[in-house]
């Protein structure tokens, strides 16, 4: 399977966005998918649990787990849900599964899948990789899959959870299917895991212990992506700003000195943090420039989708 | 409402709001304000202990909870700070509740309830509301201030109990156990056996042994857990609890703070207070006409790079001020009157010290 994928791929096929919360992951995934589906790749994005940031993105929000509908051209949009992903799979691959439906509602059933040790997120992962595989239809549809796969601390569950199960359970289905998976989201030739950041001092340093735990635990780390970056100072902005104060003593001239040395404040925190990242993980960030528009649109998507388009390319 | 009013009267304040909106610093800021208004106060952090110790200046944040040196903050009160260690709550929950020494070491080699203690959704939750209620009947503080897991998941706090008490409903230990009850519970087990076949040929005959061992002993636990749910229920739901939400004005976390805020109206706890963190002041007046930016620019005599970049400073400024003005005040239509609203302007660095929590203390009791 790996063969094939990296005779035909550069891009790994599953790329996965992770990050703190409200850092703009669902946003990130959204013009990364949006970005591959306009250079003609079939696309699937999905979002693990209830629908939410990718579908309000991507203006469309599908009804039913597991059923995809169109977001845009070469885009298809689907969220999975665990339990959802659980029954599906007892009712197709365990002897006698169709006749364990009825259990769907017994109580412990209900209890294990509620309770239990990241069956939920086992399943939901499990789900990703029959789609990349084309398990489910027979037929591997996609060039990339792109799961908006909800904040880090999450992730790294659902991430984790088949390695975790596969030497939990040391044999039987349970067992095999979890070593499957586990070894699908550590190749790094099928899976790309994304961090996504701010560029402020906590969330950088937490976007860094992100990238070491998934260092830790042998996942493909991606992209390093941070959004909302302000515009890099240019050199004798401050000398500028001194002489504005000089020549301006009105009070338009304090405001704009006053707004003028805040950014300037900012912007260095800013690229500080970013340098000591950047040094601390080894890895380059992806830079994303602050949109201040009242609220964020298809065009927004659009001029990230741009901006993004080299991360997708065969 | 005020915030000090809700600090001086209230026994637990509870800090939700969605993740990297400056959360556990409002926290330990609020629990510096609570001190200064002579409460013996706690702090209780479930975030990586590191943010809070280092705004603490604390090297390392016990369970129980270290004393915080407010001296030179003219803190007439108390105040400790603690953190959550997951593992060590449920291992400590299950050696006071258990009911024999055998439960108790049959409960801790469990494979099962290793995993499940420290990774079912809810987990972290419930063991917060229990540290809450154990601080809360210790009676060693006046009152507790306690920071919430980030994310989408800070409804989990409020449903924490309940999944607990699904989980161990007695229909399932029961079931599981194969104890026979009336008629419906007879014609289940053929199905029942049928069902656990299934399970064993998925996981392993010793799997399943462990997972009925699990069962076994939370049914010999069940009454203290259930008792324990409900408790922490109460204690989240009654008066002498308040649920501050902290949230930045951005678009996405304002949409992911109305829905929380809707889903704790309907769990019978409503918000409180809001704090908004990181708001952006307007520079300069109502209304400035473009032209004369240009010439304000122009004084600086500098280059088109330098040129573009001030005037993107000042249109930047502006424009992200306005917009989170009008973010906020749709967003303050939503939440309940007669609560505290308090907006806290975006700080030039991060609380490193003391000096800067109180520096926040001070704009979150006494605001502009």
């Amino acid at each position: 399977m790996s063969a094939r994928l990296r005779a035909t791929q550069v891009t790994p096929p599953l790329q996965v966005v992770t990050g703190k919360g409200g850092v703009g992951k669902s946003t990130f995934a959204a013009a990364l998918a949006l970005a591959a589906a306009k250079a003609g790749k079939q696309v699937l994005a999905i979002e693990l649990g209830e629908p939410g940031g990718l579908s309000a993105l991507l203006g469309t929000r599908p009804t039913e787990h597991g059923i995809a509908v169109t977001a845009a051209k070469n885009l298809q949009l689907a969220w999975y849900d665990g339990e959802a992903a659980l029954a599906d799979y007892i009712v197709r691959f365990l002897p006698f599964g169709a006749r364990l439906r009825p259990f769907f509602s017994h109580p412990l059933y209900r209890a294990f899948v509620s309770a239990g040790p990241g069956v939920r997120e086992l399943m939901a992962i499990g789900k990703v990789r029959d789609e990349l595989l084309g398990l489910s239809s027979g037929q591997p549809p996609w060039d990339l899959v792109v799961v908006d796969a909800g904040a880090s601390g999450h992730t790294l569950q659902v991430l984790g959870m088949p390695a975790a199960t596969a030497s939990t359970f040391k044999s039987g289905l349970a067992h095999r299917e979890a070593a499957r998976v586990a070894a699908t989201l550590s190749d790094p030739a099928v899976t790309e895991v994304h961090v996504v950041a701010r560029p402020e001092v906590m969330p950088l340093d937490e976007a860094a212990e992100v990238i070491e735990r998934l260092r830790e635990r042998r996942l493909p780390v991606g992209r390093l992506v941070l959004n909302q970056c302000r515009p890099v100072p240019p050199g004798g902005a401050e000398e500028a700003i001194a002489r504005v104060g000089r020549a301006r003593s009105d009070e338009l001239g304090r405001s704009l000195v006053a707004a003028a040395t805040r950014e300037l404040v900012w912007a260095r925190l800013q690229e500080e943090g970013i340098a000591s990242l950047e040094r601390r993980v080894a890895k380059p960030a992806l830079r994303l420039p602050r949109l201040l528009t009242a609220t964020f649109g298809r065009a927004e998507l659009e001029q990230l989708a741009t901006l993004v388009a080299d991360e997708v390319k065969p | 409402m005020s915030l000090s009013t809700l600090l001086t009267e209230k026994r637990a304040i509870v800090c939700v709001g969605t993740g990297g909106v400056g959360k556990t610093t409002t926290a330990a800021a609020l629990g510096l304000a609570a001190a200064s208004l002579g409460r013996r106060t706690m702090v209780l952090t479930i975030d990586p202990a590191r943010q809070l110790a280092r705004a603490l200046g604390l090297a390392t944040l016990g369970r129980v909870g270290e004393p915080v040196d407010t001296k030179g903050f003219a803190a007439p009160g108390l105040l400790h700070a603690g953190m959550l260690d997951l593992k060590a709550s449920w291992d400590a929950f299950i050696t006071r509740h258990a009911p024999t020494p055998e439960v108790r070491d049959s409960m801790l080699a469990n494979p099962f309830f290793q995993k499940i203690s420290t990774s079912f959704a809810g987990a972290t939750e419930f063991m917060a509301i229990e540290e809450l209620c154990r601080l809360d009947e210790s009676r060693a503080y006046e009152l507790i201030i306690i920071d919430t897991p980030p994310a989408g998941r800070a409804i989990d706090f409020l449903r924490a109990p309940e999944r607990l008490e699904k989980l161990l409903a007695p229909e399932v230990s029961k079931w599981i156990l194969g104890r026979k009850g009336g008629g419906a519970l007879q014609l289940m087990t053929g199905g029942a056996r049928f069902l656990v076949h299934q399970l064993e040929r998925a996981m392993g005959t010793k799997t399943m042994g462990e997972l009925s061992g699990f069962f076994i002993a939370l049914d010999a636990m069940f009454g203290d857990l259930s008792a324990r749910a409900a408790r922490g229920r109460a204690l989240l739901t009654g008066s002498e609890t308040a649920f501050l939400l902290v949230v930045a004005p951005t678009e996405a976390e304002l949409t992911g703070a109305r829905e929380l805020s809707d889903a704790m109206r309907q769990l019978g706890a409503p918000l409180r207070g809001t704090i908004a963190n990181r708001v952006h002041p307007l520079p300069g007046p109502l209304e400035v006409p473009e032209v004369r930016v240009q010439e304000v620019v122009r004084a600086a005599e500098a280059d088109d790079a330098c040129n573009a970049w001030l005037e993107g400073a000042w249109r930047d400024g502006r424009a992200l001020a306005r917009l989170e003005r009008e973010r906020l005040e749709a967003f303050s239509r939503t939440v309940p009157t007669d609560t505290a609203w308090v907006e806290v302007p975006e700080l030039d660095r991060d609380a490193h010290s003391l000096a800067d929590l109180a520096r926040l203390a001070g704009l979150l009791t006494n605001p502009r």
